[in-house]
């Protein structure tokens, strides 16, 4: 198990670095010289621009760029972003709570009510609770989050004025202590029921399938033999067993709705990462690009690693060899 | 130069400052404004993103820029009106042969860390500017040295006379700079992305900042001007425009940094907003590159113009803007020639002429294939749409690609690689802010447009102080532009702005007092709880 | 017992697994009706998609001037007719799918292929490389490329297929693993048909069907990710599609909600068309999940 993790680990590091390799490259090739942008476009100054190409270094080959960067980023250091002259860690520190904020929030929620109601369906699978909630969830599935966004705005906020319809905070209140806590999450309803209605479909399906897919194994129709009561049987051996593939799912989804942030951050004004992606790709800002990319990438490897080990954790069938 | 040209072209200047480079008007029933503020108070701005550097001059920086207007000052500020007003200074002159310009500066201004301000804070401002070269070190090339001799004088010692440097000084990028914050570090430079950089002389002082959210400024007690009404500035970063205008009307912002086009004309006639229109000498319009085969041919570019329907085009997009008719601003009245006018409308017309320059048509029907490279810019991609239906009724298959403002810039700027692209921009405060589009060197001359007779007259009328005999320079130019058409007009720039009734003394209600984002003057209203 | 023609018996197989499938038969009704208002496009589109009329922003069923058609879902700012843009926005919506997903099926196809038949070290490495684009955050590599190198559908296609094979690679690879092992396998190569051969007419065959599938729950993705890229601003403007219309209608919101709200919908019936038959098949492939039996 031991060897196994490590190789894991090594191989997922590699994987990661050829990924940031790729995207370090691909962004250089691509038009748009963020030096020139730097400088100021309206009045270039070529003196400037040759002067800040060399201090970050964007006169050097991509290749040894990339060593320069690499061999930074194994000393923890990320660089500098160009337009803001400041760490690319500190900046993303400074925006990856906020997005954690709404996709956490939006992912418990969704994990929760989903498979709350996957396993309710699937119990009484067939009824009309079960078609209804089973219509639904492909309904959500098949919406761009954007959009419904957009609809929740319209209905909630410009419509009915409940709630507001976009940013984190009031503003001219400037609330302090429990009254900001209140304002964030009064807030938060409108983007995180957003994705988490758009998440929640994957979850009803996944706890539905598997508790159906457990119960119409051969040891419960025997445990069942055995006359075993019917609610002993399914929280003892249904459900534990049906749950394995919803926390094995946890992980890759979080990362994918980091990903997809980016939407809810544009409809709803939200001072996330995905503004910050977006921003940095229109003012070429390399180092932060390439920053928010690995980190990404590095907890989606992170992420599998570990759900590879609750797996084996929580599913002794499971053995990890070499 | 001789002294009586100089005079003549402060003149110029000061007619400039008169005339206003934008015009203002009130839109609907023109209600009375409310005199009398309450003091105090919390201001919430919206602004598009966060501020890169604490401290300007060094990169221009748009975001930086509202909150700057506030917390630091210049020699001489341009005022909301586009008229110029003392700042720092409280008068200045030039020397007879017009090579020395003396500042007399305000006395008793302190820093907002407590520190005196002296002479020798602006010889190292613009000294700084100028060696290394920072964002406008263009606005302050005619400068040779700069003297204290002590310490509320500024003495410069110009290369040649120019009076155009007092209005550049109120312009971009200028304010002075506490020289103890900055002098004595290894790389001042560095110091800049550092929040205790931000110490200026103006009515707002550096509070805290939140990032990616707002920015809040509160009040200098000791500001040596007009004392400011406001408690706190809170600039709020909302970088999308519907969802600010949408805070905005709930009530959640004051100010917003721009009204969406959709909603220009919303509160016109709204009881509770009184409505700033202006027209800015900015236009947008479509351009072409000289080097390429086809958009080369005049008649290609004529029939662009008798193809485009801009009063389609205006009534899409146009906002606060104006149709576009003329060949320079109609805020240039006095030499705006108005025999010289965009073409009508006319498909028939633009086929004929394409067919003139020897095209025919394809089994499509198209006459050519073009391609047009624009980047976004509010709604640009909408209009480039409307203009590819429109000169596709001309028989001309125009692919449209728009892409990022740094891909583009490298593309369009640099290399010169496109046929017809789309820009909009400044073209004053004087009439000839035109050359830079139409002159063969100008900085915005994309497309690489060349006519000798186009030079020679706006050379000729850049020497000439009479305006009568200038208009006629300018007349020349408007008659090349008519018959070259190197820029297809669509539209003149403006703007509604509106601004709720409970509150007062806005740069809009002050012009002549306050700068653009200046909020010295502003305050809630004492009459509107 | 009567033999039936196999024609018809395949197709007589089809429609009882439809028929017991209510996912597949209302997913291929609904992509039936959605491909027949694309290819009837220029038939039934009451105006050029294209074409500015003067009516700007008018609600659902305001007549058109001049003797024109009446706009029966309005139009948009630029006075474009709603919904002669939604029937080509259809061909737009469609085509970014399938060739997308085609690309992915393609790609996936080969490389899963090829490691599972192949086996041994090409195997491993093929592993490897797979796991690299899994571990890639596609979307945001999506978005850097098409910010950063242009809009045009072209590439908008041939981004999304290239990054999202590796799903139908690992599909791919399990089948050929199993598959190589079959006896009719061992008897093709006992007869000396060479690996490749065998390959691409037995194993891709055979192995085929998670594959399809899978790529229609692709085509979803795409039509989806299309949408959102046309959001962010980065669609190509030379084209209508859906996207577009609605990221044009987002300003219109509060006063033009039917811009933003018409495309939507469909982008939402026509997503799950193809994850609907995408999710049927599955089922059919794995008819434990079955519980509407």
């Amino acid at each position: 198990m031991r060897r196994y993790l490590l190789k894991r680990m090594l191989t997922g590091l590699l994987m990661v670095m050829i990924s940031v390799a790729i995207n370090f490259v691909l962004v250089r090739l691509a038009p748009g010289d963020p030096m020139v942008m730097l400088a100021g476009v309206d009045n270039p100054n070529p003196a400037q621009i040759a002067a800040l190409t060399e201090k970050f270094g964007l006169d050097k080959s991509i290749p040894e760029q990339f060593f320069i960067y690499v061999g930074g980023v194994l000393r923890g250091d990320f660089g500098y972003s160009y337009v803001n002259e400041r760490p690319v860690l500190a900046l993303i520190g400074e925006r990856v709570g906020p997005t954690l904020m709404v996709t956490l929030t939006a992912l418990i929620i969704a994990v929760a009510i989903g498979t709350l109601l996957g396993v309710r369906c699937a119990r009484k699978s067939g009824g009309v609770f079960d078609q209804i909630i089973c219509g639904l969830s492909y309904l959500f599935d098949s919406t761009p989050s954007f959009w419904l966004g957009l609809m929740l705005i319209l209905l909630f906020a410009s419509t009915l004025h409940w709630l507001p319809t976009s940013g984190m905070v009031n503003m001219r209140a400037g609330y302090t202590g429990l009254a900001r806590v209140g304002d964030i999450a009064y807030h938060l309803v409108l983007p995180v029921s957003t994705l988490a209605l758009i998440t929640m479909p994957y979850y009803f399906r996944i706890a539905r399938s598997s508790v159906l897919q457990v119960m119409s194994e051969d040891f419960i129709t025997t445990l069942r033999a055995t006359g075993m009561s019917e609610k002993r049987l399914f929280n003892k051996y249904v459900l534990r067993n049906a749950l394995i593939p919803t926390v094995t799912v946890v992980g890759s989804s979080l990362a994918h709705l980091i990903g997809g942030a980016v939407f809810i951050e544009t409809v709803f004004s939200w001072p996330g990462m995905g503004q910050l992606l977006y921003s940095s790709i229109s003012k070429r800002d390399y180092p932060l690009l390439s920053g928010i990319y690995l980190i990404i990438a590095l907890s989606i490897a992170i992420m599998m690693i570990v759900v590879d080990i609750v797996y084996s954790l929580i599913d002794p069938r499971i053995k990890y060899t070499d | 130069m001789k002294l009586t040209k100089l005079l003549a072209l402060t003149l110029v200047l000061c007619m400039i400052g008169a005339s206003a480079l934008a015009e203002i008007t009130m839109a609907g029933d023109g209600q009375p404004v409310k005199e009398g503020a309450a003091p105090g108070g919390t201001f919430v701005i919206q602004t598009a993103g966060d501020p890169t550097y604490y401290a300007p001059d060094y990169r221009s920086d748009d975001n930086l820029w509202p909150i700057a207007q506030n917390v630091f000052n210049r020699l001489i500020k341009l005022a909301a009106g586009d008229g110029l007003d003392y700042d720092l200074a409280s008068s200045y002159e030039f020397s007879e042969d017009g090579k020395d310009l003396t500042f007399h500066l305000r006395e008793g201004v302190k820093w907002h860390d407590g520190v005196p301000f002296t002479s020798a804070d602006v010889k190292w401002t613009y000294d700084t500017i100028i060696e290394k070269s920072w964002s406008r070190v263009s606005s302050l090339e005619s400068i040779d040295t700069i003297e204290c001799p002590d310490d509320n004088t500024v003495v410069m010692h110009l290369k040649a006379a120019d009076v155009t440097i007092i209005p550049k000084l109120g312009w971009y990028d200028t304010f002075i700079l506490p020289k103890h914050v900055f002098e004595g570090a290894e790389d001042p430079e560095a110091l800049f992305t550092q929040e205790s950089t931000m110490i200026g002389t103006g009515p707002y002082k550096y509070d805290s900042h939140q990032t990616g959210v707002s920015f809040t400024l509160t009040r200098n007690e000791d500001f040596w001007g007009d004392k400011p009404i406001l408690d706190k500035l809170i600039f709020v970063n909302i970088g999308d425009e519907d969802t600010a205008y949408q805070a905005w009307l709930n009530g959640e912002a004051d100010y917003l940094y721009s009204l969406p086009e959709i909603n220009t004309f919303d509160h016109d006639n709204d009881p509770d907003y009184r409505v700033f229109v202006s027209l800015y000498q900015n236009r947008t319009y479509l351009t072409f590159n000289f080097d390429d085969p086809d958009v080369s041919k005049v008649e290609v570019r004529q029939a662009f113009a008798k193809a485009i329907d801009r009063q389609g085009i205006f009534d899409r997009f146009g906002g606060g803007g104006a149709l576009a008719e003329y060949f320079i601003s109609p805020l240039q009245p006095l030499y705006l020639d108005k025999q010289y006018k965009m073409p009508d409308r006319d498909i028939e017309g633009a086929k004929k002429l394409l067919e003139q320059a020897g095209y025919t048509p394809d089994a499509d029907g198209y006459y050519l294939h073009l391609s047009m490279v624009g980047f976004e810019s509010g709604n640009w991609t909408e209009m480039a749409q409307a203009i590819k239906q429109y000169v596709k009724e001309a028989g001309i298959d125009l692919d449209v690609q728009m892409i990022d403002y740094g891909a583009w810039s490298d593309q369009v700027k640099v290399n010169k690689n496109f046929q017809v692209t789309m820009l909009a921009g400044y073209q004053g405060p004087d009439v000839s802010g035109v050359a830079g589009r139409v002159q063969s060197n100008g900085g915005t001359n994309l497309g690489g447009y060349n006519n000798p007779e186009v030079d020679a007259a706006l050379a000729a009328s850049n020497i000439e102080a009479d305006t009568a005999k200038r208009a006629e320079y300018l007349s020349i130019v408007q008659k090349c532009m008519c018959e070259d058409m190197p820029m297809v007009f669509l539209m003149e720039n403006g703007s509604h702005y509106p601004i709720k009734m409970s509150i007062v003394g806005t740069p809009y209600d002050v012009p002549e007092k306050a700068a653009s984002s200046e909020m010295t003057y502003t305050g809630f209203s004492a009459d509107h709880p | 017992m009567k033999k039936k023609h196999p024609v018809k018996a395949f197709f007589a197989r089809v429609w009882a697994t439809m028929l017991a499938n209510k996912q597949l038969l209302v997913g291929a009704i609904l992509v039936l009706i959605m491909a027949s208002l694309a290819v009837l496009a220029p038939v039934l589109s009451p105006y050029d998609p294209y074409e500015l009329t003067p009516e700007l922003m008018k609600p659902p069923g305001t007549p058109g001037s001049n003797g024109a058609p009446i706009h029966w879902l309005g139009t948009d700012k630029l006075g474009r007719d709603i919904l002669s843009q939604m029937l080509w926005g259809s061909q737009t919506s469609l085509r970014i799918g399938f060739i997308a997903a085609s690309i992915a099926a393609l790609v996936g196809t080969l490389i899963g292929g090829i490691a599972g038949y192949f086996g041994g070290r090409v195997d491993k490495v093929i592993v490897e490389f797979i796991n690299i684009f899994v571990m890639t955050p596609s979307f945001f590599l999506i978005l850097i490329i098409v910010a950063m190198f242009g809009s045009r559908m072209i590439y908008v296609m041939i981004v999304i297929g290239l990054t999202s094979w590796p799903g139908n690679a690992r599909l791919m690879r399990a089948q050929a693993i199993s598959l190589r092992n079959r006896t009719f396998i061992k008897s093709c190569q006992a007869m000396g048909e060479s690996k490749l051969s065998i390959m691409f007419r037995h194993i891709i065959p055979n192995g085929i069907f998670p594959i399809v599938a899978n790529t229609t729950m692709q085509i979803s993705g795409a039509i989806l990710t299309e949408a959102g890229l046309s959001f962010l601003g980065l669609g190509d403007p030379n084209i209508i599609s859906w996207g577009q219309m609605i990221s044009s209608g987002k300003s219109l919101l509060t006063k033009a909600p039917w811009v933003a709200i018409v495309p939507g919908l469909a982008v939402v019936l026509n997503v799950l068309a193809f994850f609907l038959i995408g999710d049927g098949l599955n089922r059919v492939i794995a008819p434990k999940m079955n519980a509407n039996k």
